[in-house]
């Protein structure tokens, strides 16, 4: 059977200023897949991501999301076609409460009409679903209280319950780790795990806790200085002596 | 009670011009200072389509009112071409420039004499037949505003302030909530414009302005969170402030300049301690 093509990226590159920051990448995503991007700090993977989600100006290639071409589409068009991303900073609004962090995500999600606060039934299925999320990573305590108010660590699993929430089937995860205790870390393994095997959802993850990232995914990519250097299964790449290059030199 | 009706009055209609002030300005971060421009479009719009083209006071209104929404059309189309800076020196300049366009065009205008005698309709002929009415009016704006803090929008402008970046990640148009935000601003700016001129009777250049710029800027400003009764407090407490003045012996010509000190030395605190609130966005990519 013909596997399902989520994000087909062909040869693409962006030019920062005077700067190549991706170069020539060409990369097949399918349904289901979890798919790793590693590499040296200034290598272009987070250029990657914000090119492929449209806050990055595509310079030549072209970027397909469940084979719609994507170029000239607008971050917020992109999201509509399914694309859903996290951000190095965690992408959580620390002003709103996490209940609103989430409501906004099924709003968008379920194309909810502006009244909807006001019929009573959706209201309740909007709180099942918030309580449910929240409860998953124990943050239902904090249900009322703004996101700001959360540790880094706590901030990574809201951001994950609300990708799971927005609804989109391509997810682009940017280091989930980041300021994430250990403890929580294999939380927030599970929880991505989750959202490929229990959800359906395709991932796309840039990480550099490359342990945490070779028990997750089917397949990684290496990119240094803006083009692809190495691809393979995680064994692949583990055993490949020139991933030692790339991070010892 | 003509001083206790006129106070009200400036309550209620303050109240109506700061709902789009506090939801752009404070609550989405917008730096939209064209406020006053639309207050005055609005209000001599309608007083020319009264005396020059001979309309009835509520077709006037309406027709004004219908002119307003177009004038924050163009404003909000201009917010997405130009940068946010260049928006913030646009808006503020474009209060100078319309004073300066009354002032010209005195055949249409009046010029700095203005246009007297503007009528009002027949179920607002007493001052408190304006107190009603405008209560009214006002009540609804709180009741739009409550229904806008709990709707999807509400949750987007808010959001809007903190990450644009983020918000279009989740599938909004940050382009399309700031101009429903602009566009609403300028209508609501409009109507109590419009609502004003009904009381004064009276227009001329002066009608608007940076004052007025200032009075709104204050409520939005020291109204920083997304309430409805929040808004309210401030406009009662930045209406009302200037009042103390008149327990001081200040000769009547005076008071119009103690009033803008007031407000200015109010504005200069709020914006000494509030000013962390109002950073640029800052950018999470």
């Amino acid at each position: 059977m013909k596997k399902e093509k989520v994000l087909s990226v062909e040869n693409l590159h962006v030019q920062l200023g005077q700067r190549m920051i991706n170069e020539d990448i060409s990369l097949d995503v399918y349904k289901g897949e979890i798919v790793g991007i590693i590499g040296p700090n200034g290598c272009g993977k987070t250029t990657f991501f914000n090119a492929i989600s449209g806050f990055a100006p595509i310079d030549t290639g072209s970027v397909l999301i469940n084979e719609v071409e994507v170029n000239n589409l607008s971050p917020n068009k992109r999201a509509e076609l399914g694309l859903n991303r996290s951000f190095q900073n965690v992408g959580v609004f620390k002003q709103l409460t996490l209940e609103e962090n989430l409501m906004m995500a099924i709003e968008n999600s379920e194309k909810l009409p502006w009244n909807w606060m006001l019929k009573s039934q959706t209201r309740k299925y909007v709180d099942d679903k918030i309580n449910e999320a929240l409860d998953y990573v124990g943050l239902k305590g904090h249900k009322k209280s703004l996101a700001g108010v959360l540790s880094g660590g706590q901030l990574r699993l809201l951001e994950m319950q609300k990708l799971k929430l927005a609804g989109g089937d391509l997810l682009l995860i940017d280091e989930p780790t980041a300021g994430v205790s250990p403890v929580l870390r294999n939380e927030l393994a599970n929880q991505i795990k989750g959202l490929s095997k229990d959800h359906g959802r395709t991932i796309v993850i840039i990480e550099h806790d490359l342990k945490f990232l070779f028990s997750l995914v089917d397949r990684v990519i290496v990119l240094v200085d803006g083009k692809k250097y190495i691809e393979g299964s995680p064994t692949e790449v583990q055993n490949d002596k020139r991933l030692k290059e790339v991070y010892f030199g | 009670m003509g001083y206790y009706f006129s106070v009200l009055i400036k309550i209620f209609i303050s109240f109506i011009q700061a709902v789009g002030a506090h939801l752009s300005l404070s609550q989405a971060g917008i730096f939209f200072l064209a406020i006053p421009v639309s207050y005055s479009f609005m209000a001599y719009s309608m007083a020319i389509l009264q005396k020059k083209f001979a309309f009835a006071v509520m077709p006037a209104f309406g027709l004004g009112l219908f002119f307003t929404f177009l004038l924050g059309l163009v404003l909000s189309y201009l917010y997405i071409r130009v940068s946010r800076e260049s928006f913030t020196v646009l808006t503020a300049a474009s209060i100078v420039g319309f004073e300066a366009f009354l002032k010209s065009f005195s055949g249409l205008t009046g010029g700095v004499l203005g246009i007297s005698g503007i009528m009002r309709p027949s179920f607002m002929k007493s001052l408190f037949a304006i107190v009603v009415v405008s209560g009214f009016i006002m009540l609804a704006m709180m009741l739009m505003e409550y229904l806008i803090f709990k709707a999807p929008l509400g949750r987007q402008i808010r959001g809007m302030k903190e990450s644009e970046t983020l918000l279009e990640s989740l599938s909004v148009s940050s382009a399309k909530v700031s101009r429903i935000l602009i566009t609403l601003a300028t209508v609501l700016s409009g109507f109590a414009g419009g609502l004003e001129i009904l009381r004064v009777q009276f227009l001329d250049p002066t009608f608007g302005g940076f004052p007025n710029l200032i009075l709104i800027a204050s409520i939005a400003i020291l109204a920083q969170q997304p309430r409805v009764r929040t808004l309210f407090f401030s406009t009662l407490f930045v209406v009302l402030l200037p009042e103390i003045l008149r327990f001081f012996n200040f000769h009547p010509s005076q008071m119009g300049h103690m009033r803008m000190l007031v407000y200015s030395g109010m504005l200069v605190v709020l914006i000494r301690n509030l000013s962390g609130k109002f950073k640029t966005n800052s950018r999470i990519v």
